[in-house]
């Protein structure tokens, strides 16, 4: 059950009823392991390991008169195609920047090179990626858009390795995540304010002598939304979600309990000291703030990235 | 398949009740909560649910389509209207990327605004359906008096009207273009709250222009029927009135080129022989109306005897600061929280028919700060930056004469003196020495040069009001008075103040003429519009 969009001409306020929108197929596998590596005197090293694989896969969806719906696009950005994944990335291919003139290229559904013309935002042919010449006058519409990457991780799992010897732990979780693509609206919005006040930094990388090959077009006042496409989704924006996360590090020790209770005449039972850093480090190419800061749909668009969060404690047990 | 449909008018709220064991019971029906069964059941909420469809009108919910949050940004008419028309026409400017997509034609069926205009114009349609059930089942149950049912009813069919034109000459071509021929937009006149309705829409194809003309015009037949002549106080300009449905009326018929019947409605509004220079003796036999004495009377009252309709904004709900007129057409202003986004043309500017004495140049414009940091030229017709108050303007009664002047100019064979002595009585308020200097039958060499300064007035007189993409989409096929499509405009963002010149040359534009052919003059139809409802054809070219 999820809201089924109603075209816009209907009028209904959210544009949406909630109804069986189709049937989705989930496919894979779930393993976990619990290993005692090492056991040795007074050392012991413990791991636990688990893994998902999921294939979502959309089987069908609902119907509009009679006629069943192959597509829904609940966002810009986004697509329900059956046979693909749910709320795959939908838009644009980029192919780069045009080192002779500074203007981005993308891919047309045929494969061929469409240039948008900075000036005035009008597509044209180009010949190459460094030729300067505007071809023949074009389109990039909604039937030149493909799948650009699933908007779900296909694997994902962590890893918990924790370490003791006599009072002492030493407990590290990571966490890893593959497979999912994000749109980093963020990214491409950040470019919008072109008075280099508040604007990303891919804008240092701008386009601005024939001959220079980048991947940021030229600067054009007042034309960002054309230089970056606003509101679509483009293989510029998007970049893979992959990441390595170690979520968790826990280095306590333990008081031998029978001593501590003989010291202090029963006054404490147990004591534990404890540092914890949570969400300690990331590995990851993405290039937001964090690679898990996106919406169901892929969608990086300004979310809080996870806090950094580094802890001290002492147990005493009364 | 199971179906749940779920429907707000103006507050429906499904509850749950839960409860084991408990003897008390929950109030099943709290007072501010209202569902789609009783919003109708008393007077008092008729008149809510009438105030909740003129709501509807004046903003309903802007959505950025790039799962930001939504928003309030005068979409319908609260303001957006008149910017997207200033916006496509070339007489205001661009200042920075605010209105850039519309300004240079680059949108396509996901571009923001196109979409919240399509989407909020048939909101405010089905609103207004809804609610038209809602009073006839009130006035057949005696809840209402059956004249007062079909009061609101013809209120709710004007605003229908009015939402169904501005989709036609944004989404449509022109009348013009094969005499209603082509492909004009669904005429949504049931209500949809079920999901039955909303298949029934899925088999609705697009009706051609001259269906869609044909609806307007029955709502409209209805509403001046049924309509009030006035009402208490401000409400007759912020609410539908008998004039103003045949105000509308005569600019419908103009964009159906339908003269005579221009004429015959104008005739409702005009008194049968005017007193230019006495230009406050003509007054409409309908309610009233009649041109303020001043140039600026319309926009220092917001209620004034000439504001046959408008849109009514206070500081309460307004389309804030991100749509509001006064904020987007007032200069640049940390006091007044104006943003200086939407600046005159020297297109407008510099027209010779301007006479430099005017004095709307001095009382309805100034030059400020734009949104760069550079001086440009504004318009002080939108006073309010700080509250956002401004009321926004429909029509105006100074419109009820040029369309009656440009009606009757056509439909003469030579210098109509019927059409000279109404274009006077708009323009004498405006220039000095009006006795000597107002135009004669001799100013006009045919009838043409006649036809021409009053659609030069009509730029001048209604210059930042968002009327001129309207002229230009209905006269675009005109051999001579059309433009042949989106007319050239200075480069966005242009402000060199020294361009601004009283009769003086234009600075080349920068930003091309688009022909009538080329896809871009109509807007795309929204991409989930056809997602959604496939039986809705794209404009071609998108």
């Amino acid at each position: 059950m999820l809201d089924v969009p109603t075209p816009f001409s209907t009028g209904i306020p959210g544009n949406s009823i909630s109804q069986n929108i189709g049937r989705v197929q989930n496919k894979g596998v779930e393993l976990s392991i619990n290993a005692t590596l090492v056991q040795a005197g007074d050392f012991e090293w413990n791991i636990n390991a688990n893994y998902s694989h999921i294939k979502n896969k959309i089987v069908s969806l609902f119907t509009i008169g009679g006629v069943e719906t192959t597509e829904l696009f609940p966002s810009n950005y986004n697509i329900n195609r059956v046979g693909e994944s749910i709320n795959a990335l939908y838009g644009y291919e980029f192919a780069g920047v045009n080192s002779g003139n500074g203007n981005p290229v993308y891919l047309n559904k045929d494969g061929k090179y469409v240039q948008r013309n900075i000036s005035n935002g009008t597509y044209y042919f180009a010949n190459s990626l460094n030729d300067p010449t505007l071809g023949a006058a074009t389109t990039l519409t909604q039937a030149d858009k493909k799948i650009l990457g699933s908007a779900q991780p296909i694997d994902f799992g962590a890893i918990t390795n924790t370490f003791s010897y006599r009072g002492i732990s030493l407990e590290l979780m990571f966490r890893y995540q593959a497979g999912n693509e994000i749109m980093n609206i963020t990214r491409q919005e950040i470019l919008s304010n072109q008075k280099f006040a508040n604007s990303g930094k891919d804008l240092l990388n701008r386009w601005t002598t024939p001959g220079q090959v980048t991947d940021v077009p030229k600067l054009w006042y007042n034309q960002d939304a054309i230089i970056n496409q606003n509101g679509e989704a483009t293989t510029r924006f998007i970049e893979s979600g992959n990441f390595l996360r170690l979520q968790n590090i826990v280095l306590g020790y333990d008081f031998d309990a029978r001593r501590l209770q003989s010291l202090t005449r029963n006054a404490l039972r147990s004591a534990r000291f404890f540092v914890q850093a949570q969400n300690a480090f990331v590995w990851t190419n993405y290039k937001g703030i964090d690679p898990e800061a996106y919406s169901e749909n892929g969608q990086d668009n300004s979310i809080s990235p996870q806090v950094r969060n580094i802890s001290f404690g002492v147990n005493l047990g009364l | 398949m199971k179906y749940i449909t779920k429907f707000s008018i103006l507050l429906v709220f499904s509850i749950t009740l839960l409860f084991a064991g408990c003897k008390e019971k929950l109030d099943l029906a709290p007072f501010n909560q209202i569902d789609g069964g009783t919003a109708y059941a008393t007077a008092e909420r008729c008149l809510l649910a009438l105030n909740g469809v003129y709501d509807a009108a004046q903003s309903g919910v802007y959505d950025p389509l790039n799962g930001g949050a939504t928003a309030v940004r005068g979409y319908p008419f609260g303001a957006a209207a008149v910017e997207q028309q200033d916006m496509r026409g070339e007489d205001m400017i661009n200042v920075a990327t605010f209105f850039a997509i519309t300004y240079q034609s680059t949108y396509n069926p996901t571009s923001p605004n196109n979409v919240n205009m399509w989407k909020e114009l048939y909101a405010l349609v089905n609103k207004a359906n809804i609610s038209i059930e809602g009073f006839k089942t009130a006035g057949t149950s005696g809840i209402i008096t059956s004249a007062v049912a079909a009061q609101y009813e013809a209120e709710c069919r004007f605003l229908r009207a009015m939402a169904h034109h501005e989709l036609l000459i944004h989404f449509a071509k022109p009348f013009s273009d094969g005499n209603g021929a082509a492909l004009g937009v669904p005429y949504r006149d049931f209500a949809v709250q079920s999901s039955s309705a909303v298949e029934l829409t899925k088999t609705l194809p697009r009706e051609t222009v001259a269906e869609v003309y044909t609806k307007i015009l029955a709502d409209l037949d209805f509403a001046e029927s049924n309509l009030a002549v006035t009402l208490t106080g401000s409400e007759s300009t912020y609410r539908a009135t008998k004039a103003a449905a045949i105000a509308l009326k005569m600019r419908v018929k103009l964009h159906k080129s339908d003269l005579p019947g221009v004429i015959a409605e104008g005739g409702k509004l005009i008194p049968a022989t005017v007193n230019p220079l006495n230009f406050t003796s003509v007054v409409s036999p309908i309610g009233g109306w009649a041109l303020t004495p001043v140039v600026n009377g319309p926009f220092l009252n917001n209620a004034s005897k000439e504001s046959i309709f408008s849109i009514k904004n206070d500081p309460l709900d307004n389309p804030q600061t991100n749509a509001s007129l006064a904020r987007m057409y007032g200069q640049s202003s940390t006091a007044t929280g104006g943003r200086g986004l939407v600046a005159v043309s020297p297109i407008s500017w510099n027209l010779p028919e301007w006479t430099c004495t005017d004095r709307r140049r001095t009382a309805l414009y100034y030059n400020g700060t734009d949104n760069t940091g550079n001086t440009s030229k504004f318009t002080s017709k939108y006073t309010d930056a700080v509250n956002q108050s401004d009321w926004t303007p429909y029509i105006r009664y100074a419109e009820v004469l040029l369309i009656q002047a440009e009606a009757e100019a056509r439909n003469a064979t030579a210098v109509s003196q019927r059409a000279v002595d109404l274009l006077n009585t708009v323009r004498n308020r405006a220039i000095v020495d009006s006795v000597t200097n107002q135009y004669t039958s001799g100013s006009f060499a045919n009838k043409n040069a006649l036809i021409n300064a009053i659609l030069k007035e009509k730029r001048i007189e209604f210059l930042a009001e968002g009327k001129r993409w309207g002229d230009i989409h209905r006269l675009v096929q005109d051999p001579v008075f059309g433009t042949g499509g989106v007319p050239e405009k200075m480069v966005n963002g242009f402000n060199n103040i020294g361009a601004f010149v009283c009769g003086g040359a234009v600075p080349a534009a920068g930003t091309p003429f688009i022909p009538y052919a080329d896809y871009r003059f109509l807007w795309p139809i929204p991409q989930q519009e056809r997602n959604t409802n496939p039986i809705i054809e794209q404009n071609s070219g998108y």
